[in-house]
């Protein structure tokens, strides 16, 4: 126990802030956010205090180790395997009770009991019980449970050094619980002292405008058309800048190039090729995301996400699904392979396997840009100012509900077919509203989300655009390999108002859905076209110069929003179904209703047009 | 069901109070040991309740079962 690191596993009920403490103590960035089940998997990380070094287990929240669900099924199993050298248990300061009733239960296990290993009570969420008057009795509490009792506020880093210091002192020592018996009732009544009898009164009245039949709606619809607003009107300052900035750089580094010794053709490859499909994924992606993300991570802080679950409810059960599928949807937003890791909060198999299955419907980040872009070259020409970034939120909220509506549609679809079954029952937690904390939001989904996808796409932009460079200029029978692949694809696409250039682009997207428009842009410009980029307008011009109308423009958004998951999400389905025929399954839906969607499309465009 | 609803406070000689109701047929929401749950109309259907005659609005409910 001297020599080798202790392990602490972290455990706790769902949204006291059990990877917000992991994260403070560690300095990893877990994910966190304000609802309950937001980590689903077991993370570690390593932190020394006092001199000694220790590996944190952050363990999926739990209400109690019954072993019903997979989130206690995992927190269970590694309880009982031993592993743990102290156990920290997490409660929130204005819950006590249940976090007791958790505690009462891990005492009671026999393993616990015969080692006597260190056991610490972590009273979370301090600062946000005394700003509600509610006072806890912690000596009260240390006397009868006889284990080390701390208070802290896993937000700031303050009262960290509390935690740290019941971790040393506990470290290696043995606790005796066999006599301990205490009712989590009477416990949390005697310690708990409410200053006003009304804590909850605020709350009360923001939940009935959040959730009232009208309002929240209105609220829901709202609350995206603002975010996209200010997504769009905010993006493009920067994403000019970032262009002029980037394209300036392109001639002198094929001058510098050049100087080096590197021959033509590599250098054509490297800066026309590469570098100008690198500038492009860089000033058109970073600044939309970087606004979208940091304002949605605060939103998911501040605790709105599972009223929005709760006011879509209705839907869900009508479509036999579960309403936690809504939580997994905008999880899904961010990324479709955390969004299906997440389907692990929904309990039942039946319903998790349809959620799983339509969380492809919901643009990831890898595919808004392409949205954002397609609307903004093509749909919103001759609209100018401030109605423009409007107009353009509009139309992606637009295209969001018409991915919320072929979700319910295909849960409606796949619960009446392929998963027949009625809906199951599932409870759901509305935790306190908390304010975020935008100053670690906007660092934090600006690193993490921002720089990863930013960095996936750049990563495969790379060999992408050395495979076009090569397909384009590699000759097989008086035809280059690029227009082989794109000639037989070609008929498939113009029937669905594509062409054959875009349907290979999205086979090629199929690593990462980011570089689906470079590729585009890269075998457009191999065909031999000389388009000046000098602005963003220009790539209008290139798109155009290849028969692109705004029909065109139309079904690759749809396209894009209904098309195979990428591999990523792929591997993550099968990882979570398990089966190859499911997988399967999550690829050909999307991919189908894609198809006759597009193609719907273009024939009702060309009777009309 | 009835286990988690145990855990989650809707247990025998527990207090829960409704705090948030959808219309036709949608969850409604219940504050138990100071938490906010969410349950569909046919799970909270099958928790007994006796209603607390003090009748603060909205009413406060006793589990009889």
């Amino acid at each position: 126990m001297e020599s080798k690191t202790a392990v602490i596993a972290l455990m706790g009920n769902p949204n006291v802030g059990k990877s917000t403490l992991f994260n403070a103590l560690t300095g990893l960035r877990q994910h966190t956010g304000n609802w309950p089940g937001k980590t689903v998997a077991l993370a570690r990380g390593r932190f020394s205090c006092g001199g000694r070094d220790y590996l944190l287990a952050d363990l999926p929240g739990i209400y109690s180790l019954d072993a019903r669900s997979e989130e206690e099924e995992v927190a269970s199993q590694f309880l009982r395997s031993g592993l743990a050298d102290m156990i920290l248990v997490v409660c929130d300061a204005c819950c006590l009770e249940r976090g007791l009733h958790l505690l009462k239960q891990v005492l009671e296990l026999e393993w616990v009991r015969d080692t006597g290993v260190p056991l610490i009570l972590c009273v979370n969420l301090w600062d946000e019980a005394c700003r509600r008057g509610i006072r806890v009795d912690l000596e009260l509490l240390q006397d009868v449970l006889q284990i080390p009792v701390v208070a802290c506020s896993a937000r700031s880093r303050r009262t960290l050094e509390g935690v740290k210091q019941a971790i040393s002192e506990s470290a290696g020592t043995v606790g005796s619980y066999q006599c301990l018996d205490f009712s989590p009732h009477r416990l949390a009544e005697e310690t708990v002292h409410m200053e006003t009898e009304h804590f909850r009164r605020l709350e009360e009245r923001l939940d009935r405008i959040v959730t009232g039949p009208f309002t929240g709606s209105l609220l829901m619809v709202a609350l995206l058309l603002g975010v996209f607003w200010l997504t769009m009107a905010g993006a493009n300052i920067p994403a000019q800048f970032l262009w002029d900035l980037l394209f300036s750089l392109e001639d002198g580094l094929a001058q510098g190039l050049a100087l080096l010794g590197a021959p033509p053709v590599l250098v054509q490859l490297l800066v026309y090729g590469v570098y100008r499909v690198l500038a492009w994924v860089v000033a058109v992606m970073l600044p939309p995301m970087a606004i979208f993300f940091p304002l949605f991570t605060l939103l998911e802080d501040s605790g709105y996400l599972p009223r929005a679950a709760f006011n879509m409810d209705r839907c869900f059960m009508r479509c036999r699904a579960c309403g936690k599928q809504c939580l997994t949807m905008a999880m899904g937003l961010g990324c479709n392979a955390a969004g299906v890791t997440g389907c692990r909060i929904i309990d039942s198999p039946r319903e998790r396997l349809v959620a799983i299955l339509t969380n492809a419907l919901v643009p990831c980040n890898g595919r808004f840009p392409v949205l954002t872009a397609m609307i903004s070259l093509f749909f919103l020409s001759g609209v100018s100012g401030g109605f423009r970034s409007f107009l353009a939120a509009l139309f992606l909220t637009a295209f969001l509900l018409l991915g919320v509506a072929a979700t319910l549609c295909s849960s409606w679809l796949l619960s009446r077919t392929l998963l027949k079954g009625l809906p199951s029952s599932f409870t759901l937690e509305l935790p306190c509203y908390r304010r975020p904390q935008v100053g670690k939001v906007l660092i934090r989904s600006l690193l993490d989300r921002t720089v990863f996808v930013l960095g996936r796409a750049a990563a495969s932009a790379i060999p992408a655009g050395v495979l076009i460079w090569t397909a384009a200029n590699l000759h097989l029978g008086g035809q280059s390999l690029l227009a082989w692949l794109t000639g037989a694809l070609d008929p498939l696409g113009r029937l669905m108002g594509l062409d054959g250039v875009i349907l290979a682009a999205f086979l090629l997207g199929f690593p990462a859905n980011e570089i689906v428009l470079p590729i585009i842009l890269m075998a457009y410009l191999q065909t031999g076209t000389l388009v000046e980029m000098s602005d963003l307008s220009s790539l209008y011009q290139l798109l155009t110069a290849h028969g692109w109308t705004w029909q065109t423009a139309l079904s690759m958004m749809l396209f894009c929003l209904f098309h195979w998951p990428c591999a990523t999400t792929c591997l993550t389905i099968k990882k979570e179904t398990g089966s190859l025929r499911w997988t399967a399954a999550a690829i050909a839906l999307p991919t189908l209703l894609g198809f006759l969607l597009c193609t719907a499309v273009h024939f009702v465009c060309r009777l009309l047009f | 069901m009835a286990r988690r609803l145990d855990q989650l406070g809707f247990s025998p000689g527990e207090t829960v109070r409704c705090v948030l109701k959808k219309p036709r047929g949608g969850m409604s929401a219940y504050l138990a040991r100071s938490a906010v749950i969410a349950l569909r109309e046919s799970d909270a259907a099958v928790i007994f309740v006796r209603t607390d005659g003090a009748g603060t609005p909205p009413p406060a409910r006793h589990i009889v079962s």
